[in-house]
């Protein structure tokens, strides 16, 4: 079963795979967004059996490549929150999405960032977009900007309607690559065991010594 | 369900446009026989006549695009029909048009159904056009009748109008006019007596968890599920119907909507009968725990995915996964099966353990499908295979994925293609998934369970509780750390910390964090230096264990918080650990703020950070404030470790690492020395939703 490190594909051995999650009411946009990203990936292989899987992109910084893999639970918000618990607590880096037109997706951004504390770890990467910003504005972008600044996270407005945003949505998953890469640790290391927990490089070493 | 040597091999050959439509025309190689119509032969070959059979290259066409009618028309007209040419047989398939289109594509020129076209075509054509409009082509006599057969059996819910299904009557006055006496007729008729019917059955007496006959509980879910599954109607879970893009229709979602209210009810009782009792011994908890993990064992048997994912989800929660003394009373063996089953539902390669088995065992006899490192699985399954009783054919499916699945289709295809042209190719794909419900819905059929009303009873009165007072009384059972020291304030939860998650940001004083709960305007400066390209060190977070493995942290528990990775039945744990001979160069620490004014609604923050050998009082509250956004002079806090029974102070210029207490968890608390103010006004602290 593969797990949630960051893993190496052993066909293309400099790969590795980062897991990200896209949070956020329902209906801001979120499927749009992922979609609008990872476009390429769904058109290329429309005989998929397993579902549909546009959640897969692969980019290149610096001349490496890694992929993210976006997850969102589209379709299955009336499921019990608890249903998608267990996502929290193994992913890499955190979007969250609210919709430009409508304050109350925007209002609820502190409970999914409270969801997310409760679950993961704090210093993972974590972006925040604003969508469908061609659509009329009712949440003011001063706020927003505070809102982010204040929990420390990137904002970017976009909307994954308007080709003309496309730039915009690229935008946004680079800079959550570039995030992602630049931590150190993300460097898989041969690790005298099988196991999961790469996180501990750095306390292992130490804690053999 | 094309087994691989029928398996085609589709090659693009371009696209045909003709009036009002757009087709997509494959070559592909085909086994090629006079299919007889019926519904499954296009597909499958039967064996006694593969001696007729022989490999041709068939040219197919799809509809691409169509107006409506055009759409419509192909339902009747002979593009739809296998054409048989020499050597190649040339295939059209409607891929667009207009309504009326594909509406005449309903029957092929020689008055035969099209099968998979009116199949596609009536589940999917709600989402552009509506019933009423389809009824009016009364051309071909004989195609009308089947495609009222076909549409009577397949989608009974679309003449489910009570009290008075006029629909049905309707059909019953044309039939009387047109077709009376027919098959068709007998059949409306006895669709409208069965309509009429209902029962009903009360009953008396009491099940109480966890001593119940586990098998029996999870056949009455199972047959609660079962009801509610063959009542399903597909095409609701289209995702323009299901998911609010088209706020008009949600309405219309609403056997979609029982599914899933059955399915949090269930995962709301789990959670609420394991807390219900206050009370109770930890390990008097935990036989609820371990009687839920046998239902669930139960439910892998029946093929019931959706209440077991549910009686995962429920363990999984939040206030019941943070039971740490409650789950170190669960047996080994439990926690191992529990962690297999809960694997099924592993995200990982687009849920493709769960895909997998539903592909394998949707209409298969038994549930046998186990992963190589399913130990307890396979042992249950040894067990039940013998036993001829467990023959289940049913399957209930998770429909959360066919409900992702379905609105990520709808996001990502237009309905329209250029010309305004129905794009049909996407209705193909939708019903690609939605033939699959249909199909397990079938099986479901298989099921033979009776209602036991005294388990609806107890379900019924089973009590409920909503996220916030689950996790309150989560709290109140195993208070979290800081609560046990301070023992005053409501509860706080404390994040649930996975150990390999402390390990990890830890490794230097870079911090890079971000709490609504801490007053954090002014460090953003720090915070921003400190940003990603700096967090070099810091941390990990990133590789975080898997599903199995988190799952594993929770339950196996070592109640400790100290860095440790839980070492339950897990393969590489190589978190340093104190115990160890040589003792390390630093410790990772928890670290908590305490002030008067945060707002407890059951989330406390715990941040790591990492001492080192050298590192005073000083220095190590300067970390914490970093870390925790704390801004001020660090001589006004006081650091102090949690011990069981008490607090210890540091003194103002400790070496930490010497004096921290390593015999117990590394947790401290940092707090504003007494009668000085911190800047904690404006915190917002996390809710639960």
């Amino acid at each position: 079963m593969v797990t949630a490190k960051p893993t190496i594909n052993i066909n293309e051995p400099s790969i590795k795979i980062y897991k990200v999650i896209v949070v956020g009411d329902s209906n801001v946009g979120k499927t749009s967004l992922t979609y609008r990203f990872c476009e390429r990936q769904f058109l290329e292989a429309p005989e998929a059996t397993i579902g549909v899987d546009f959640r897969e992109r692969v980019l290149t910084i610096d001349g490496q490549d890694i992929k993210l893999q976006l997850w969102d639970t589209a379709g299955q918000e009336r499921f019990r929150k608890s249903m998608v618990q267990h996502y929290y607590r193994n992913v890499h880096a955190v979007i969250f999405v609210y919709d430009v037109s409508n304050a109350a997706s925007f209002d609820s951004l502190k409970q999914w960032i409270g969801e997310v504390d409760k679950h993961s770890f704090n210093d993972i990467p974590r972006i925040l977009v604003g969508n469908k910003c061609d659509v009329r504005n009712a949440v003011n972008t001063n706020v927003a900007q505070k809102f982010a600044d204040m929990h420390n996270m990137p904002l970017f407005e976009t909307s994954a309607r308007l080709d003309s945003q496309c730039d915009n949505v690229e935008a946004i998953f680079l800079t959550l690559a570039h995030k992602l890469k630049n931590q150190k640790p993300m460097i898989p290391r041969p690790i005298a065991s099988i196991s999961i927990s790469s996180s501990d490089n750095q306390t292992t070493q130490t804690g053999c010594c | 369900m094309n087994d691989a040597d029928s398996l085609p091999t589709w090659r693009l050959w371009g696209e045909e446009k003709a009036d009002g439509a757009l087709y997509t025309v494959y070559l592909k190689k085909v086994r090629y026989h006079r299919p007889t119509r019926s519904l499954s032969s296009s597909h499958s070959d039967s064996d006694d006549e593969i001696s007729h059979l022989e490999w041709e290259t068939v040219r197919v066409r799809f509809v691409k695009a169509g107006t409506l009618k055009k759409l419509v028309e192909a339902l009747s007209t002979d593009d739809g029909e296998l054409e048989t040419e020499w050597e190649t047989v040339r295939v059209r398939f409607v891929k667009a048009g207009t309504l009326k289109k594909l509406v005449e594509a309903l029957s092929t020129d020689d008055g035969e159904l099209e099968t998979t076209y009116i199949n596609v075509f009536l589940a999917t054509y709600r989402s552009f056009s509506s019933p009423k409009e389809p009824d009016h082509h009364e051309q071909h006599r004989k195609t009308l009748i089947s495609a009222l057969h076909v549409w009577l059996d397949s989608y009974p819910e679309d003449f489910k109008e009570p009290p008075n299904h006029p629909a049905l009557l309707q059909l019953v006055h044309f039939c009387e006019e047109f077709l009376p006496a027919t098959e068709l007729e007998a059949k409306v008729r006895h669709r409208l007596d069965s309509f009429a019917m209902r029962a009903n059955i009360p009953g008396w007496k009491r099940y109480g968890l966890p001593d119940v006959p586990v098998r029996h509980f999870a056949e009455q879910l199972t047959r609660m599920d079962v009801e509610l599954f063959k009542k399903l109607v597909p095409h609701q879970c289209l995702g323009a119907v299901w998911s609010r893009r088209d706020k008009s229709r949600s309405h219309e979602a609403a056997t979609v909507l029982a599914t899933v209210n059955q399915f949090n009810a269930v995962s709301f009782r789990v959670i609420s009968s394991i807390l219900v009792e206050p009370d109770i011994k930890p390990i008097d908890r935990a036989q609820i725990i371990i009687c839920w993990i046998d239902i669930a064992q139960e439910l892998r048997v029946l093929k019931n995915f959706s209440s077991l994912k549910a009686i995962i989800s429920g363990l999984q929660s939040n206030p019941i996964y943070r039971l740490q003394k409650t789950w170190q009373a669960v047996p080994k063996e439990k926690i191992e099966l529990f962690d297999e089953l809960a694997r099924i539902f592993s995200e990982d390669n687009n849920q493709w353990t769960q895909r997998e088995l539903l592909m394998r065992e949707g209409t298969a006899k038994f549930a046998d499908t186990v992963g190589e490192n399913d130990k307890q699985l396979q042992k249950v399954f040894q067990k039940q295979n013998n036993r001829t009783a467990n023959i289940s054919f049913g399957t209930i499916p998770y429909l959360g994925t066919f409900l992702t699945d379905l609105t990520m289709i709808d996001t990502a295809i237009p309905d329209l293609i250029s010309d305004g042209l129905i794009n049909f190719d996407k209705r193909r794909k939708e019903f690609e998934v939605l033939a699959q419900i249909k199909l397990l819905q079938g099986a479901a059929n298989a099921y033979q369970l009776t209602e036991d009303s005294l388990f609806d009873l107890w379900f019924d009165s089973l009590l409920v509780l909503d996220d916030r007072e689950a996790y309150k009384l989560s709290c109140q059972i195993e208070p979290s750390l800081t609560n046990t020291v301070k023992n005053k304030k409501k509860a706080p939860g404390h994040q649930k910390n996975d150990s390999i998650a402390s390990n990890s940001s830890s490794n230097s004083s870079q911090f890079y964090c971000d709490i609504d709960s801490m007053p954090s305007s002014p460090h953003n400066s720090i915070d921003r230096k400190l940003s990603p390209s700096q967090m070099s060190n810091s941390s990990s977070s990133s590789s975080l264990p898997s599903l199995d493995v988190s799952l594993n942290s929770s339950h196996s528990g070592s109640a400790n918080n100290k860095l440790q990775v839980p070492s339950a039945n897990n393969s590489g744990t190589l978190s340093p650990n104190h115990s160890q001979k040589s003792s390390p160069d630093f410790y990772i620490i928890k670290v908590t703020y305490e002030t008067e004014c945060v707002e407890t609604d059951g989330i406390v923050l715990y941040k790591s950070i990492m001492l080192s050998n050298n590192e005073r009082t000083p220095q190590v509250i300067r970390n914490a404030m970093y870390k925790l956004s704390l801004e001020g002079n660090p001589d006004e806090y006081t650091l102090a470790q949690v011990l069981p029974d008490k607090e210890m102070v540091l003194p103002s210029n400790a070496n930490v690492y010497y004096a921290v207490n390593t015999a117990y968890n590394l947790n401290f608390i940092l707090r504003p020395k007494r009668n000085e103010d911190t800047d904690g006004s404006g915190k917002s602290k996390g809710k639960s939703k």
